[in-house]
């Protein structure tokens, strides 16, 4: 029984790994592998069943669902990498400075990371595209924004915990500079529980952007997103359902790769952290 | 010292919602236009805004407008809709029977299963029960739940024609309980599933932080039977993090689930706030934010407060 | 018992009685002598003198007349008015109004309710978009005065007269041809003036329980889901023949569709055109179409770079397969648009043409303006590249189907466009504002040429509707001349030649008028699809079941 979990396991993260690396890798080859072009239209095959030519068949406009997906692809994997960077960097560093300096800087970086969530989230995407418009950097922007304060927490909570141990002190006698102990040492140490976060956070941030997408957010035409694709394909469900699935089965299986993939770092690199207790 | 902290959090909890409130006025006025584009038809201009504008009392400095909003709100008068006019808590009130039976439903559904698995799963590690509640709960994080509504609407509406598509109950027989359940099945299922497996994720592995944790072991070695340690001592401490969760999903308890309802028509309090951003309707926009940011600090006070209940080292840390 | 265990047990029995109200089954619908309306939003307001929106508009008209009412040619004919008299010098209405017309309250509707209507739409007090119809009206500019208002008692000459019970006199003071045309619902339902003299119509309780002369009267309205409304049995014109009509919000037009499959409504307004094909042919189902007089466009800033250069202009037009585009986007529905006016006006003028689709002449013409193509296919002039945003609503499916479309055209004649999709508030803002380079929208129309031809194309409009800073002095002086002609046939020479010159101009891209599509079930006849906005609503009174 031991055996069957410890296969489960690894098999968990290599199945993820392999999963992202497939997405990665189809992302960025999207402009050489892609069999037409995402905008073009064509009146004539209008919503036609997947077949020979048009693997996934084609949506209300006669482009190729199958080129549409990939390219939708490189735009989800486009706004959730720069949304996770965004969001795991500000993240990080706040929750790293509440957490090694304490006190009153704790307190106000806490209560702003509350206010954060407190407001839902919707609405301040919903106000920030509506101000600055919608679009890839924007989106991703704003939802770095809604994001971050999770990150912190984490961040905040492992570097506490971090915070306490003997080589700090140790550090602190021989005279490091704050700047040293907190980059050098805590964030350092902390980062195997950061890496798992942002693996788990592109998942999430897919997740959110295909959901702006659906309510008209996020990327723009022409190019399409999975989130938009879907939108389109409800209307056409009773007679096209390939229009709204297989966008969906995309983002399924892309976040499923990501949460695979982050569950089995995070087993890789939790046994190490307590081995080092 | 325990009724002191929880005083200050009383108070911190008040300051916290004049600040939200402030922060969502300004954020709104910022974005540009107004309910006049919505309010009017064709006949729009600039002569017709600036009417339907003073009318609203948007002509006002923006101060003034902030302040007269305050001081409404503290006693209990949220102002009425732009659009509707009527009072703004009505439209909250009216749907809030719909919202509370999608998410409490759903909230319900993802309690009553995934508790109990997470706990099996934690309990009996290892084994073929964790491996299946695992992958389970891994699929269901990573459906979007907007595709999830629509596949659940192909499978069980289109194609085997059980369960209605959308809406909250069939015309003209609005009392009918069975009418009621029967709509409500697809969007509880939706919203239900995806919550159902990140409570189960974290129900699982709470509880195994919990039991590998040294008193637990200790206790273990101690020679004490196992069920009265996984009872007493790990599961109470695993609360913690199971009313961490229920907390965090009560602001969507109240501030429903937009993506769903809109998948489904769903009358809920998620798309009369969205509707109400792409619509410029302040008075139900603040309104409803108000309350869900209400819901939100209430919910962290009370977890905070269970917390310490639940272990008394909490409020010092 | 103690008081507080009665008041508990009190408690206990209401709510016992509300679980059994809950339970008991709802009477069921009288079948086929009432209609289901479904309505993609609510209305704000039954009263069609504040109403503002088109919602609006549609629910209040079945309860409300007016003086004259449209036909199938948009032509006037009368309604509430028996007939009437218009001086020689075009500055004079008179009209006799029907004898023995009663309000749904039972009260007798007379002249004066006519006059308070009218006065009421010049007070500015009242918030009310109907107001600038009736600028020709003597008096106008110091009844309508913001800061100081006359009242219509100080004035030498008043601009509407009751001369008896049923005669009422409307004074203009220049010869408006389009008077009568203004004089037809959906703006110009008479109010009572027995319930609402001295009363804030911006505010009444009228306003969400109205009372009107009009085929049907009001039971209820329960905002957000539904407006019903009954027969009623005096109607001047004769009963109706439906007994209830209903409206039943149901803001998502795949719901509103599966709805009407699924029996919960009878008639639906705009189903995804896509779909229309397969409802044609299902049994059971029909569908209605209707003409439009609004027109969507691809519009520009005239006086921005590079749009203020004829030849890019004509180019762009050139550029665009609109017949294309109609049955792509909107599988057919809707006619060409080659002007401000629809092909159902009598101010249409066939032989004005637009640009044919010809992708050859519009690169030829774009060249010859100087620009030349860059390295990346897109053309490029004194080193700036011929590219632009374009901006549009996000929420119209139509709309963003067409900027998708228009974008793929502009790009196969060397112009990059940037699809910039707004909310509608935010959008309506850059429009007044005149924020924007290139837009693609629809804009709502009137059956008559004015005011819109005036708002949208004369010169001192640019704060206005003429957002797009179009100037022409020739188009000036031919609207202005439309706008005091006393007669149909000279408006028709003035509009024909404006016409002619916009053309010549080619502002915009014409692209099409979208029809008004329904779909209702069968054995329901006797709608007359009358080609203006939400036409067809006004033959509900004479829409019945046949049962077959």
């Amino acid at each position: 029984m031991h055996t069957f979990d410890r296969l489960w396991r690894s098999q968990r993260g290599l199945v993820g790994g392999l999963v992202v690396a497939l997405i990665l890798a189809v992302g960025t080859l999207a402009p050489a592998i892609a069999p037409y072009s995402y905008s073009t239209q064509s009146l004539l095959t209008r919503l036609e069943k997947p077949s020979a030519a048009h693997w996934l068949g084609t949506d209300g406009f006669g482009r190729d669902i199958l080129t549409r997906v990939i390219w939708g692809g490189r735009v989800s994997l486009e706004i959730g990498l720069l949304a996770t960077g965004l969001s795991v960097i500000v993240g990080t560093v706040l929750g790293g400075i509440a957490a090694y300096f304490g006190g009153a800087v704790d307190t106000a970086i806490m209560r702003v990371a509350d206010v954060f969530m407190a407001i839902p989230a919707l609405f301040l995407i919903l106000v920030v595209v509506a101000l600055f418009g919608a679009g890839l950097t924007n989106t991703a922007a704003v939802i770095g924004l809604v994001t971050w304060a999770q990150v912190a927490r984490i961040v905040r909570g492992e570097c506490l915990s971090l915070r306490a141990r003997d080589f700090v002190d140790a550090a602190r006698a021989l005279g490091a500079s704050h700047r040293r102990i907190l980059g050098r040492h805590l964030l350092v140490n902390a980062l195997p529980v950061i890496i798992v976060q942002a693996t788990l956070l592109l998942g999430q941030t897919i997740l959110i952007e295909s959901g702006l997408s659906y309510l008209g957010l996020g990327a723009q035409p022409p190019l399409p997103s999975w989130g938009n694709m879907i939108v389109e394909g409800r209307q056409f469900l009773a007679s096209a359902w390939w229009v709204a699935t297989f966008p969906g089965v995309a983002i399924f299986v892309t976040v499923l790769g990501f949460n695979l993939f982050g569950d089995g770092l995070r087993d890789a690199l939790d046994p190490r952290l307590r081995a080092g207790d | 010292m325990l009724a002191r902290h929880i005083v200050k959090r009383f108070a911190y909890a008040g300051l916290m919602l004049f600040g939200v409130s402030l922060i969502l006025f300004a954020i709104m006025r910022l974005a540009p236009g107004g309910p006049e584009a919505v309010l009017v038809g064709g006949e729009l201009s600039p002569e017709m805004a600036a009417q339907v504008r003073a009318r609203l009392g948007l002509d006002r400095p923006l101060p003034v407008q902030y302040s007269s909003w305050v001081l409404a709100a503290a006693r209990g008068d949220f102002g009425r809709s732009f659009k509707t006019g009527d009072p703004v808590a009505t439209l909250v009130v009216d749907r809030l029977g719909p919202t509370l039976t999608l998410t409490g439903g759903a909230l319900l559904l993802a309690l009553l299963v995934a508790v109990p698995l997470g706990v099996l799963a934690a309990i009996r590690r290892n084994t073929i029960w964790d491996a299946l509640a695992s992958s389970l709960s891994l699929f269901g994080i990573s459906f979007p739940s907007f595709w999830l509504g629509i596949m659940l609407i192909l499978l069980f509406s289109e194609v085997l024609g059980l369960l209605p598509p959308s809406g909250l109950s069939e015309y003209g027989r609005e009392s009918d309980l069975g009418a009621r359940l029967r709509h409500a099945v697809l969007p509880v299922l939706t919203l239900g599933l995806i919550q159902m497996a990140s409570f189960m994720r974290f129900t699982r592995s709470s509880l195994l932080e919990v039991l590998q944790q040294d008193y637990v072991r200790t206790a273990r070695a101690k020679g004490l039977p196992d069920g009265r340690v996984i009872w007493r001592h790990a599961v109470r401490n695993a609360l913690i993090p199971i009313v961490t969760v229920i907390g965090l999903s009560l602001p969507v308890l109240v501030g429903g689930a937009v993506l769903t309802e809109t998948v489904f028509a769903w009358p809920g309090i998620g798309r009369l706030a969205v509707g109400a951003v792409f619509e410029r309707d302040y008075p139900v926009i603040m309104g409803v934010n108000l309350m869900i940011a209400t819901v939100v600090i209430v919910a962290n006070l009370l977890t905070d407060i269970a917390y310490c209940l639940i272990d008394p080292r909490i409020a010092y840390r | 018992m103690s008081m507080r265990h009665q008041g508990h047990r009190r408690v206990l029995v209401s709510l016992l009685f509300v679980l059994l109200g809950f339970a008991a089954p709802c009477p069921a619908r009288g079948a086929g002598k009432e209609m289901v309306i479904g309505f993609l939003g609510d209305a704000t307001s039954l009263n069609p003198l504040v109403a503002t929106d088109g919602q609006s508009y549609i629910a209040e008209w079945p309860m409300f007349d007016s003086l004259l009412e449209l036909d199938q040619n948009l032509n006037v004919r009368p309604l509430l008015a028996e007939s009437w008299e218009v001086s020689r010098d075009g500055l004079t209405y008179t009209f006799k109004l029907k004898k023995g017309v009663r309000w749904h309250d039972g009260k007798p509707f007379t002249a004066r309710d006519v006059a308070f209507t009218f006065y009421a739409v010049l007070d500015p007090k009242v918030t009310t978009p109907h107001r600038a119809y009736f600028d020709a009206l003597v008096g106008f500019p110091e009844l309508t005065n913001k800061d100081n208002p006359k009242r219509p008692e100080d004035l030498a000459q008043k601009p509407i007269e009751v001369l008896d019970d049923y005669t009422v006199r409307f004074r203009l003071r220049y010869p408006y041809g389009a008077f009568l045309a203004v004089l037809v619902n959906p703006r110009a339902g008479i109010i009572p003036e027995h319930l609402l003299k001295g009363v804030d119509l911006n505010t009444a309780e009228f306003n969400r329980k109205p009372v009107g002369t009009g085929p049907f009267r009001f039971v209820e309205w329960r905002r957000g889901e539904r407006l019903v409304m009954e027969a009623n049995a005096q109607y001047h014109g004769g009963r109706p023949a439906l007994d209830r009509l209903i409206y039943r919000v149901i803001p998502d037009a795949v719901v509103l569709l599966q709805e009407l499959r699924a029996g919960g409504v009878d008639f639906i307004e705009s189903p995804p055109l896509t779909e229309v094909a397969r409802l044609k042919q299902t049994q059971g189902l029909q569908v209605l179409v209707a003409d439009n007089t609004s027109y969507n466009y691809l519009g520009y800033r005239q006086d921005l770079p590079p749009f203020d250069d004829m030849r890019v202009r004509r180019a762009f037009y050139h550029a665009v397969d609109a017949g294309t585009l109609i049955r792509q986007v909107l599988q057919g529905y809707a006619a060409p648009a080659t002007g401000q006016f629809p092909p159902s006006s009598w101010a249409f003028d066939p032989s004005v043409k637009g640009y044919p689709f010809d992708p050859a002449r519009a690169k030829g013409l774009l060249a010859e303006a100087g620009w030349k193509p860059g390295p990346d296919g897109v053309l490029v002039k004194d080193g700036k590249r011929l590219s632009f945003s374009l901006r549009h609503d996000q929420a119209n499916q139509a709309v963003k189907d067409t900027a998708v479309v228009l974008q793929e055209y502009l790009k196969n004649v060397g112009a990059e466009t940037r699809l910039e999709p707004l909310d509608w508030p935010t959008f309506v803002k850059k429009l007044f504002a005149s924020d924007f380079e290139a837009i693609c929208v629809g804009w709502t129309n009137f059956h008559d040429p004015d005011p819109f031809a005036y708002t949208i194309w004369h010169s001192s409009q640019w704060k206005g509707r003429n957002f797009a800073h179009y100037r022409n002095p020739k188009v000036d002086e031919v609207l202005e001349a439309a706008r005091r002609a006393g007669s149909q046939a000279e408006r028709k020479r003035h509009y024909a030649e404006f016409s002619k010159v916009l053309m010549a101009d080619a502002p915009y891209v014409f692209l099409y008028f979208p029809q008004q599509v329904y779909v209702t079930r069968q054995g329901y006849e006797g709608f007359v699809p009358i080609p203006t906005y939400g036409g067809i609503y006004q033959s509900l009174k004479s829409v019945r079941w046949t049962g077959r």
